[in-house]
């Protein structure tokens, strides 16, 4: 994952929503008649989805004590498939990090090695989740209230950075459980393009440690807001 | 048409959140000139176990300890000079032994360890870089070919080191020798590799320390920095102390 940069990360956002776009198809109803010129537009309760969201992740439990000065985007990337107006099925990448400037400290490695200078520690997720939907109430095309839950697997990353010459690193794949809220809307009268937004917190079942921290069941709340394309 | 445009300004608006939110990341390396330095240090756990050698030592007498004067600027292009900032280097060292109860002899023969420094100033130029990656010289690191969407950036580091070792001192003496009357008389010119010395005349080196930063070029700032430093490599080495 570290050959991904994240600009490499934003140009897939641009490619994977414009892609998207332009295989959107609604089924459209021509009506005959006397009102020839009217159309009227079905929007299917079936079919794929593509969402993507931009955030900021938010350290709690064991990570606020590591890196929780300055969160940092937060990517989302889901493939879903709506089996009703209500029901919805996905898959899902996260990508999330955050960061602190801790200022001078000193590090023991062991009883006899020691580092010491300007301290940054550094966070960074990799989720893959799959998950299901429930829209709690169809109030308008604008306005879908949904709750929601996810389950999979997250490699999270904990960097220690001193002075930028020593780097210590502990990486670890934990399962984990996103619970989430969010609201979403149609945008187009196709309905085909809408807006997302969505509050979740992930929870991390186990532990990671690097060298000056050994972190227990870490979680984090994140917020974004995007765009979600309804297509096939 | 209209539709059209419609998709059209929402991915314009996507887009235009991108950039927002990619302005709000992390600076990269290449933008700053970092001044902070880092004190790494290391003591031979085989050397120090339990504090015994030192408590041997201290039943003999006071440990004493030679601070070599000389500290020399290896800059990998021209010949190794003596540091102008010698002297600080070495009080420095000096007042930490102390401090640590060693007495300091100004002769090396009567020494049980002796304090060696070296200043290394080393430029690398033309070095490529992945930004907000840890990989220099990416293309061979993962392909080893030539892939023109990578970002790479072809950078100058230049990094600022001075490297401290305690030296124990009769080890050193009976590699001096060995050097003198075995190494030299059968390769003369030559210099010996670590794997050329046998086990009984390698040099012990309990403890050693690395102060390392971004090289400025301009002397005072970087030696500044050096010393600045230096008292944090035995602060956070406390197992130098002698038990008296």
């Amino acid at each position: 994952m570290k050959m991904i940069s994240k600009k490499h990360i934003l140009t897939l956002v641009v490619v994977v929503c414009t892609v998207m776009g332009m295989a959107a198809q609604p089924v459209m109803v021509e009506r005959q008649g006397r009102a020839e010129h009217i159309k009227s537009y079905y929007a299917p309760e079936k079919g794929f989805t593509a969402d993507v969201t931009l955030g900021y992740a938010l350290a709690l439990n064991g990570i606020s004590n590591y890196a929780s000065q300055v969160p940092t985007p937060s990517f989302e990337l889901g493939l879903g498939y709506s089996f009703s107006k209500k029901w919805k099925a996905f898959f899902m990448l996260q990508t999330a990090s955050m960061m602190e400037d801790k200022g001078y400290d000193r590090i023991k490695i062991s009883e006899y090695e020691a580092v010491s200078g300007e301290k940054v520690h550094d966070v960074g997720v990799v989720n893959l989740m799959i998950g299901g939907e429930f829209c709690v109430k169809d109030f308008s095309q604008y306005l879908k209230p949904y709750v929601g839950l996810a389950v999979g697997m997250g490699s999270v990353k904990l960097s220690t950075e001193v002075s930028d010459q020593y780097v210590f690193e502990g990486k670890k794949w934990l399962p984990l459980v996103v619970p989430r809220i969010g609201l979403r809307g149609y945008l187009t009268r196709d309905q085909t393009v809408g807006y997302n937004f969505t509050v979740a917190y992930t929870q991390y079942l186990g532990d990671v440690e690097t060298v000056d921290i050994s972190m227990s069941m870490p979680s984090f709340l994140r917020i974004g807001a995007g765009v979600f394309v309804k297509f096939m | 048409m209209k539709k059209t445009l419609r998709k059209s300004s929402l991915v314009l608006l996507l887009v235009a959140s991108v950039v927002l939110f990619s302005s709000c990341m992390k600076k990269s390396l290449i933008d700053s000139y970092d001044k902070t330095y880092a004190v790494h240090t290391t003591g031979s756990s085989d050397f120090f176990v339990a504090g015994g050698q030192f408590d041997q030592m201290v039943a003999q007498g006071k440990i004493k300890v030679y601070v070599n004067p000389d500290v020399y600027v290896v800059t990998g292009q021209d010949n190794a000079v003596i540091s102008s900032y010698s002297k600080s280097f070495t009080d420095e060292i000096a007042k930490a032994m102390k401090n640590y109860g060693y007495e300091i002899v100004d002769k090396e023969d009567d020494a049980d360890f002796v304090m060696n420094a070296l200043n290394l100033k080393l430029v690398y130029s033309m070095v490529s870089w992945l930004p907000d990656t840890p990989y220099l010289d990416p293309y061979l690191v993962f392909w080893g070919g030539y892939y023109p969407w990578l970002p790479v950036y072809t950078i100058t580091f230049a990094s600022n080191i001075l490297c401290v070792e305690m030296i124990e001192a009769t080890s050193l003496r009976k590699y001096r020798d060995w050097y003198k009357n075995v190494w030299l008389p059968s390769n003369p010119g030559k210099t010996p590799g670590k794997a050329h010395v046998p086990a009984e005349y390698k040099i012990t080196i309990p403890w050693q320390a690395n102060i390392i930063g971004e090289l400025e070029d301009k002397n005072s700032n970087d030696n500044t920095r050096l010393i600045m430093n230096l008292p944090s490599a035995f602060v956070q080495s406390p197992y130098l102390e002698v038990n008296r």
